[in-house]
């Protein structure tokens, strides 16, 4: 499989990903793109943790959505009822989305097969269900409203420029966090786990554990994502974290390329992108998306980023055969 | 010498079928102790109870005097055994150095925290388990594959693989299932060195094996095994002319 070079050395990725991101506004700076474009940074977050549990551990969540969910409800809760600050938000959140996690994963992920997807699509439901009915304290069905701006140590965001930013900021940070994840011993004892379970365990790896350890912390990328959010939008309601959304940002790793990070953020801007380009099509929506993903998966099962890199290889060694052949020089 | 493993009257059954029937045997440390038999005669099963992949139906199993029988496979693995497998199982998608760094989970450190935040002693870490799974690669005669993507290896290396990333864990017992399936004469004379190598570094090797060649040149002590019960066991000048053996390999007169 070849890929191109700069993926090679993540850390080189990441420089030049990081410029590209502080230069872009320079050449967008339409509000609304600005904020199509925070938007995909904090569904990115999401899907780098989904990548890290899906693509590199191989266990699937149908749950994320909740995640997502919880990270933005209490938060968001914290903040409308008693005017907690958003840090301090933050601060209750991620442990308490920890302990959820860990209290899902540690009895699912024990045991071989895919129950951890049964769990988190259940799981899935009943938050959705909590969310609805807890009336007083979520809004119920119609949402909560009077969540606070985003302010960090006295610095307010308001504007999608500032925005834009801040989430990008994260964004980068949980990137870099990733990267150093994947290629470290605990990232080569995910991929393990995903190529032989049993080869995994005989030399060692505490296979339940570090299934655990990643489904926790994809979680807790969620729940930050979830954090920024309901600060962002200062409004959040239940239909933002049903269980499609949660298909749909398996679909954006899916789609962007398993076990690849730079994959995982190219799927997730792509599928969150897409409504806008295609909002002629609003009420179909699904039906894209759908035949999308069996396009993607029959014809490039790795996923688009690697097809489109395969694509460019193949095209790259066809040239060279096709000038060698007609001037009879092998080319160096 | 002293008694490193020891299975006793241990059994596995799978329904009716009796893979092991009350097998008592002991492997002494510092040996190559070899495990022969016809196909089906309970030598691949033998190895997944002692890595812990499959529970006893009953009996016991002793490493290094204390019962291992109960625990999960990285717990035995975390007291020095591990192995290779029949059917290999490398981690295809990895590079060839990364296999044997998988290899040397046990005994390197770093958890998710000081990963995530890659802090100096991660540093610190990462460089040495590069190094020492260079020195592996070096001693078992892969160095030029080190970036090579595992599936894409010839099948001889492969095999050589499954015990450069096992020796990885730095195993006190090192269980080979098969490792000469499959090779051709010049491969499978290199891995008899190798494998009297990796015994003068004090890693004691339990070898399942159907090249009788193979067996026969390197073993200190053959034990035969037939329907899953304990048929001969000594020499190989004293396996290879009992009569109980030529009987379970060639049938009866």
């Amino acid at each position: 499989m070849k890929t191109l070079l700069w993926f090679r050395n993540p850390y080189m990725g990441f420089m030049l990903f990081s410029v590209l991101i502080m230069g872009l506004p320079l050449v967008i700076t339409n509000q609304y793109h600005l904020g199509v474009l925070v938007i995909i940074a904090i569904h990115s977050i999401i899907v780098l943790g989904l990548d890290l549990l899906m693509g590199y551990t191989g266990q699937i969540s149908l749950g994320h959505a909740s995640f997502f969910g919880l990270g933005a409800y209490i938060t968001g809760v914290l903040s409308a009822h008693w005017q907690w600050p958003p840090l301090a938000g933050l601060a209750v959140s991620l442990p308490v989305v920890a302990v959820i996690a860990w209290l899902i994963g540690m009895p699912t992920l024990k045991l071989h097969g895919h129950y951890l997807a049964m769990a988190t699509l259940g799981f899935g439901i009943i938050v959705f269900i909590i969310f609805n009915e807890l009336g007083p304290l979520t809004g119920g069905p119609s949402g909560l409203t009077g969540i606070e701006p985003m302010n960090i140590f006295g610095m307010t965001f308001d504007s999608d420029l500032e925005w834009y930013f801040l989430s990008m900021i994260f964004l980068l940070a949980v990137l870099l966090l990733s990267i150093n994840v994947v290629r470290s011993r605990v990232g080569r004892a995910l991929r393990a786990i995903h190529g032989s379970e049993v080869a995994s365990g005989v030399l060692g790896v505490n296979i339940a554990r570090y299934k655990v350890g990643i489904f926790v912390l994809s979680a807790m990328y969620a729940a930050l994502a979830g954090w920024l959010y309901a600060h962002y939008i200062t409004f959040i309601s239940p239909s933002s974290f049903t269980f499609m959304f949660s298909v749909k940002l398996v679909t954006m790793v899916v789609i962007g390329s398993l076990g690849s990070l730079w994959g995982a953020i190219f799927g997730a801007a792509l599928l969150t992108s897409m409504p806008e380009f295609l909002y002629v099509f609003h009420n179909y929506e699904t039906l894209v998306f759908g035949s999308i993903l069996i396009v993607v998966m029959i014809f490039m099962p790795m996923g688009l980023l690697r097809g489109i890199e395969d694509l460019i290889a193949w095209s790259w060694h066809a040239a060279r055969r096709r000038l060698s052949s007609d001037g009879g020089e092998e080319l160096s | 010498m002293t008694t490193l493993l020891e299975t006793r009257s241990m059994s596995r059954y799978f329904g009716g079928v009796q893979a092991i029937h009350e097998l008592d045997l002991v492997v002494q440390s510092g040996v190559i102790h070899s495990v022969i038999g016809p196909n089906g005669a309970g030598k691949t099963t033998l190895f997944n109870v002692v890595s812990g992949i499959l529970p006893p139906t009953s009996g016991d199993v002793l490493f290094d005097g204390t019962l291992i029988s109960e625990l999960a496979p990285h717990r035995i693995a975390a007291k020095g055994v591990t192995r290779t497998f029949q059917n290999l199982q490398l981690f295809s998608d990895m590079t060839v150095l990364e296999n044997v760094m998988v290899g040397m989970h046990l005994n390197s450190k770093g958890g998710f925290f000081a990963s995530a935040f890659k802090l100096p002693s991660v540093w610190k870490e990462e460089h040495r388990i590069r190094s020492v799974s260079m020195d592996i690669l070096e001693f078992t005669g892969l160095e030029k594959y080190a970036s090579t993507v595992a599936g894409s290896l010839p099948f001889g290396r492969q095999r050589v693989l499954e015990i450069a990333r096992a020796l990885g864990a730095e195993p006190r017992l090192l269980m080979l299932d098969e490792p000469a399936a499959g090779l051709n004469n010049r491969e499978t004379s290199d891995l008899s060195e190798l494998i009297g190598r990796i015994r003068d570094r004090d890693i004691t090797i339990l070898l399942v094996e159907h090249d009788m060649d193979l067996v026969m040149s390197i073993s200190d002590l053959v034990t035969v095994i037939d329907q899953g019960r304990k048929i001969a066991e000594g020499d190989p000048d004293v396996v290879r002319n009992d009569k109980n053996v030529l009987k379970a390999y060639l049938g009866e007169e």
